[in-house]
């Protein structure tokens, strides 16, 4: 493979600071709130609008001894989650000035059970969210937000202004706005990025400023435009689960003859397909509300076929050859997900691939042998025609 | 020119040296004793069986959970592909596979060319696998290739609650103590291992020529248990642990074919 893109660097220094990152040391220094999250529909943008830096909560990547988490968490609870609480238990998230939540699945709740009742934290937050869009699913929703402002208000002692949301709902939007033009280069033959460098990216994200960071990611699209740089396209694939981070485990998959092309992760394209609506003319909180309840969703939301369509048809955008799917164990959503997905890949003739991984891991030796026997596969399959 | 394919599995590494469309030697190592060498060290044994130095090699393919950390090879192959390919050299009818090996098992579907069209593993843990055997025949002092046919005198069925090698243990120590004959045990153990590799071949169709492949499909009571649950007699090559290697060996006289004819 080429050099890396040097407009990544910055990136990949501020994950190697992971979890307090040098952005987020300086946000702290010069006085901002720092708020920790889990789960993809936390709307970041009224945390913004608060004031505060909004960070999403993750583990290492590698696979760490959970013996603290252990003791908190069953075994059966994903190991994202005790992941996120080992680090909290060691002390290493005690930068944070608070916590939010959502339902989003099992597993995230139980994790913040636990927050609440043993790790000394100034502020906790918790917004219900419900599993279907429909007109009583938004005003419940809508409700809920109105309350959640109210409670951060109250917290901060600071007004959340329209203005202020407005300008949160544009920066956030100019992140997505990147990530779509980021989007269209990898659909190119030879795409000017690979599938572990938007992984990069995408961690990054989590750790700083969204201001800054639409700066540097602009930079790099720059840079993936002009360098012309065509990576060997192998064969395409998408990946697909719940909130993967390590930059390896990409790497891994691609080193055995592919490029990632696409993926359908929490914390990758399910949170940067969709802007919100910028109509000032309505309330900037209930826009936030009808995006959050219509973008790309996650499985915990029904019905399925919505998400299963749109993941379709970013196959079919992306013209991938394969899907690989790494299911952390045990994320219940994503497991039942898998399964009616791959058969939904399989009628259109587009192989899919399961992996059960511990959350951090790299691809390893037994989930090398797995990818690798899946591109032969694909190989064949192509050579067939 | 011979060529050699090599399959480094995580129990044992297995060389197969061929000519033409003839295998002249083969040899089986335990993986644990040699280390990162051992892909050479069963190489070197079979070309001393066949009378051959490494230079006279046209072509090295290495597969197997070693395959990475072998050096001086080709561009290697998964041991999926592999089997598939070694058992379509054997029986050409053959259309799924069902692999155990030393830590993992997979069932596998091939074509008419012996080219890998799908396949389904177990999950990451070696429950169900040979070193299930491995471990529950050292606790019940039974040799391990006498464990097939200790089975096959069982009069009664017992069943397991598990195939977690950790909880399985704990289950036959306890009937071990109730006196329960170990010829029952090892059968009821083997009836988990069969049901393990069933669940794996209900993912995929099975076919009505059917084989069995890796270091456990030495094991009668095994097959047995397993003709049992599939209804279908597996075909079974003269040493199915050297499937994987056989299969590298006929990759590897493709790369050779395909340099030669560049």
């Amino acid at each position: 493979m080429s050099q890396i893109l040097k407009t990544l660097t910055p990136f990949m220094e501020i994950n190697k600071e992971f979890p307090f990152a040098s952005p987020i040391k300086e946000w702290k220094q010069s006085g901002g709130k720092v708020i920790g999250f889990f789960g993809g529909d936390i709307p970041e943008e009224i945390l913004s609008a608060a004031g505060a830096l909004p960070v999403w909560l993750r583990g290492h990547c590698s696979e760490i001894p959970l013996d603290d988490a252990n003791s908190y968490l069953h075994i059966y609870t994903c190991s994202h989650m005790r992941s996120i609480l080992e680090i909290a238990l060691k002390g290493d998230y005690n930068y944070l000035d608070g916590v939010m939540s959502t339902p989003y699945c099992d597993g995230s709740r139980r994790m913040f059970d636990v927050w609440d009742r043993y790790i000394p934290i100034p502020a906790l937050f918790f917004l219900h969210t419900p599993h279907k869009n429909t007109p009583e699913a938004e005003a419940y929703y809508y409700e809920n937000m109105k309350e959640f402002v109210t409670s951060l208000e109250s917290t901060f002692q600071k007004k959340v202004t329209k203005e202020a949301l407005w300008d949160a709902i544009k920066t956030y939007n100019q992140t997505r706005k990147l990530f779509i033009q980021l989007y269209d280069l990898r659909k190119k033959d030879n795409p000017p990025i690979s599938g572990a460098e938007v992984m990069e990216i995408y961690d990054a994200s989590a750790m700083m400023p969204r201001k800054d960071f639409n700066i540097l990611l602009e930079k790099v699209i720059d840079e993936a435009k002009t360098a012309d740089r065509k990576l060997d396209s192998g064969h395409r694939l998408m990946i697909n689960g719940t909130a993967l981070h390590n930059p390896e485990y990409v790497k891994g998959i691609e080193d055995l003859g592919s490029i990632v092309v696409a993926d359908s992760l929490l914390n990758g394209a399910m949170g940067f397909s969709d802007l919100i609506s910028e109509d000032e003319n309505t309330d900037p909180l209930l826009a936030i509300t009808r995006h959050y309840l219509n973008k790309f969703p996650a499985p915990r939301m029904v019905p399925s076929e919505i998400r299963f369509d749109k993941i379709l048809q970013m196959a079919e955008d992306f013209r991938i050859d394969g899907m690989i799917t790494g299911v952390v164990r045990y994320c219940a959503p994503h497991i039942y997900d898998e399964i009616r997905l791959s058969k939904r890949f399989e009628a259109r003739g587009i192989p899919s691939l399961r992996l059960d991984l511990e959350y951090g891991m790299a691809a390893t030796g037994q989930i090398k042998t797995r990818v690798q026997a899946f591109i032969e596969m694909i190989e064949e399959r192509k050579r067939k025609g | 020119m011979p060529v050699a394919g090599i399959d480094i599995g995580s129990r044992t590494a297995k060389a197969v040296i061929m000519e033409g469309d003839k295998i002249i030697s083969s040899h089986i190592g335990e993986t644990i004793l040699k280390g990162p060498d051992v892909g050479i060290a069963v190489l070197n044994e079979s070309l001393k069986l066949a009378g051959l130095k490494l230079s006279d090699l046209e072509s090295i393919m290495p597969t197997g959970y070693g395959r990475f950390q072998f050096t001086g090879g080709e561009k290697h192959v998964s041991e999926i592909s592999c089997h598939a390919r070694g058992v379509h050299w054997y029986f050409p009818t053959v259309r799924t596979i069902l692999d155990i090996g030393g830590q993992d098992s997979k069932a596998i579907k091939c074509d008419s060319n012996g080219r890998l069209t799908n396949f389904v593993l177990n999950s990451k843990c070696a429950g169900g696998t040979g070193r299930f055997l491995e471990v529950i025949a050292d606790i019940l002092e039974v040799p391990i290739e006498k464990l097939g046919e200790l089975a096959l005198s069982s009069r009664q069925n017992i069943s397991f609650s598990t195939v977690c090698v950790i909880f399985a243990k704990t289950e036959a120590i306890n009937m071990l103590r109730e006196g329960v004959p170990k010829s029952d045990i090892i059968a009821g153990l083997h009836d988990s291992i069969a049901k393990v590799a069933a669940s794996l071949l209900v993912q995929l169709t099975v076919e009505k020529d059917f084989s069995l492949t890796g270091g456990v499909a030495k094991n009668s009571g095994v097959v047995a248990k397993i003709k049992e649950k599939i209804g279908l007699e597996p075909m079974i090559a003269p040493d199915p642990q050297l499937i994987g290697a056989v299969g590298a060996a006929l990759f590897a006289l493709d790369r050779a074919k395909r340099r030669r004819t560049a």
